[in-house]
């Protein structure tokens, strides 16, 4: 299964404050590795940056390049992202939907509640991390 | 390197980042899930609009 996590996951998964289910989420994606994939903006990274000190920010890098590269921001159409904002994303938001429709991906993960009330005949399943995990 | 190893290196990151993260003065960590959520989405905002400054 591909998947897009939103940074929430990420400072979630790594204690930045207690979520329980993303810590989880984190764990069962590096014991099943490399049963699943996982697909990282470069959005997604500045955003993890700037919300954990430099040193846990490196091991974050080391986690997530174990399973990707990051994806620069401007591979993903421009059109795309206006579409998901028709939806009535905000233009950062957006982009985030659009690259997971770009990449392929099967599932969003996020515990943002603008995604969650997403319609639901995307090409792709917004799910928080509790319900992704019963996926895999 | 072995799928294993890899597990294994991934584990020990993420074991670190938390200890770290752990060690933080409670007053740099959100103390709710909604005030990390918060703090993301106001980085988010910010980015994008340096984004298109940049750009304009």
């Amino acid at each position: 299964m591909l998947l897009i996590l939103d940074s929430n996951e990420y400072l979630f998964g790594l204690g930045l404050t207690r979520g329980v289910e993303s810590e989880k989420l984190l764990e069962r994606l590096i014991e099943k590795y490399p049963l699943h994939r996982i697909r990282v903006p470069r959005l997604v990274s500045d955003e993890v940056r700037r919300n954990l000190p430099p040193q846990t920010f490196a091991r974050f890098i080391q986690i997530v390049q174990t399973f990707t590269l990051i994806d620069e921001d401007a591979v993903v159409p421009f059109e795309l992202g206006a579409r998901y904002e028709a939806l009535g994303l905000k233009p950062a938001d957006a982009f985030i939907a659009a690259y997971a429709e770009w990449t392929g991906a099967d599932v969003l993960v996020t515990e943002n509640r603008h995604f969650l009330t997403l319609r639901t005949d995307l090409p792709f399943r917004v799910l928080r991390a509790e319900q992704c995990l019963k996926l895999l | 390197m072995t799928p294993s190893q890899r597990r294994t290196k991934m584990k020990a990151n993420l074991l670190k980042a938390r200890e770290e993260l752990g060690r933080l003065s409670p007053a740099k960590r959100p103390r709710t899930a909604e005030e990390l959520i918060q703090r993301v989405r106001r980085t988010r905002e910010k980015i994008w609009e340096e984004k298109l400054a940049s750009h304009s």
